[in-house]
């Protein structure tokens, strides 16, 4: 048969053509690696902007620094569940370990929702500055994101999107935590919203991103 | 796929192979063949469609070498690739049809000397405007299989396409183009 040549002569081609190789480091130390990297950068656009004033008065209500500490906790539990389904020995169940962060984020945000709609009602919507959070988040999740993206390239051939998913999910939850520091925030259902939709748009573009890089989808073409 | 004592040598061969040893990785490559290929055969419906995915699985453990670690077992790792280079193929056949299928088409269009009757119906011209108006990929296909007549392996070699993902641009561009010229006579089916 034919196809079984194809694969002896294809099983000839690989092995001469096989260099050596560095073997990647282990998932947890890559993941921390770039947390400190993503973790300098942030903190540079904080200092360059400088804290926001009201930052120890807005962190001193329980609710908030709940809400913050939460976004900052999924982003990091997002790396390493990114590190760690972008091998393919490792499960693919270490994507839901940012899931309780991220639903104790969400209802921190949503009870912040709550209490900006029994301050303002509906004077509170309006666009205002918030769309500036939008595209505050969305350039600070490029900067970080275009490493991550490098550091996981290999998933594309494993789990591109479960991958893509979670790197998305990582540098935006971290941007959002970031952006907290210099940004006044009101925790005004608008500044909310435009959160939740940096973030969703993040991880739906990472997401696309993944399912385009798949080597299947070459087959389309 | 197979047991722990085939796992231990499997994960020394791999080890010795991201050191570079080219033999080890033959070995490796060679061995591996058979169990993947029972792997993909009782989940996939034609022969045909096995073979090509054990290749695109051996592809792939050879692209992702670098993130298999020596001091875990070898099976999970290969059978997550074997997995996925799997789902890739049944989605490929729900799409367009199992390997056989397509085969049968890329056939009937791959005697060079058909693909030129083309031009004795249809102007050069006509025929070139069609060509160029496929999708890049369709037409980077059929450049390279019909019009500088390389094997599927050699056009997989300069494209870096898989070779079924140039079967199926072929046979793509090729029903595009009867589909333009339907209304003109002589085309061959």
């Amino acid at each position: 048969m034919t196809r079984k040549t194809d694969t002896e002569a294809l099983i000839g081609r690989l092995a001469a053509e096989a260099a050596p190789v560095r073997r990647l480091k282990p998932p947890a130390l890559r993941a921390a690696l770039f947390l400190l990297g993503a973790g300098i950068v942030l903190a540079g656009i904080v200092a360059w902007h400088g804290l926001n004033p009201g930052l120890r008065r807005d962190m001193a209500e329980p609710a908030a620094m709940m809400s913050w500490m939460a976004a900052l906790a999924t982003g990091i539990a997002a790396v390493f569940a990114a590190f760690a389904v972008a091998l393919p020995d490792r499960s693919p169940r270490w994507a839901l370990l940012p899931v309780p962060l991220a639903m104790l984020w969400a209802s921190g945000l949503g009870l912040g929702c709550y209490a900006d709609w029994i301050r303002s009602g509906p004077d509170g919507l309006h666009i205002g500055d918030s769309f500036d959070c939008f595209l505050a988040i969305l350039v600070m999740s490029l900067l970080v994101g275009g490493p991550l993206i490098l550091l996981l390239r290999h998933a594309r051939l494993i789990r591109p999107v479960l991958t893509a998913a979670m790197g998305g999910l990582a540098v935006a939850s971290l941007s959002s935590a970031a952006l907290e520091l210099f940004h006044r925030s009101d925790a005004r259902i608008m500044d909310i919203a435009w959160h939740v939709a940096a973030v969703a748009l993040i991880v739906a573009i990472g997401s696309g991103a993944g399912a385009a890089t798949r080597p299947a989808a070459k087959r389309t073409a | 796929m197979f047991d722990d004592a085939a796992d231990e040598r499997f994960r020394g061969l791999m080890r010795a192979a991201q050191d570079g040893d080219r033999a080890a990785y033959a070995s490796l490559l060679r061995e591996l063949a058979g169990p993947l290929r029972a792997f993909c055969r009782r989940r996939l419906p034609t022969q045909e469609d096995a073979e090509d995915t054990v290749q695109e699985v051996l592809v792939t453990l050879h692209r992702a070498r670098a993130t298999f670690d020596p001091s875990r077992p070898f099976r999970p790792w290969i059978v997550t690739i074997a997995r996925r280079r799997i789902a890739d193929r049944l989605a490929l056949i729900r799409r367009i049809g199992p390997a056989s299928e397509i085969d049968e088409a890329a056939e009937v269009t791959s005697a060079t000397a058909e693909a030129n009757t083309y031009e004795g119906e249809l102007t050069g011209e006509e025929l070139r405007a069609a060509i160029a108006a496929l999708p890049p990929g369709q037409r980077q296909a059929l450049e390279l299989t019909k019009l500088k007549e390389l094997s599927l392996a050699e056009a997989s070699a300069e494209s870096g396409l898989s070779i079924t993902a140039l079967k199926v641009a072929t046979h793509r561009a090729v029903a595009s183009l009867k589909r333009r010229f339907a209304g003109k006579k002589d085309v061959p089916e």
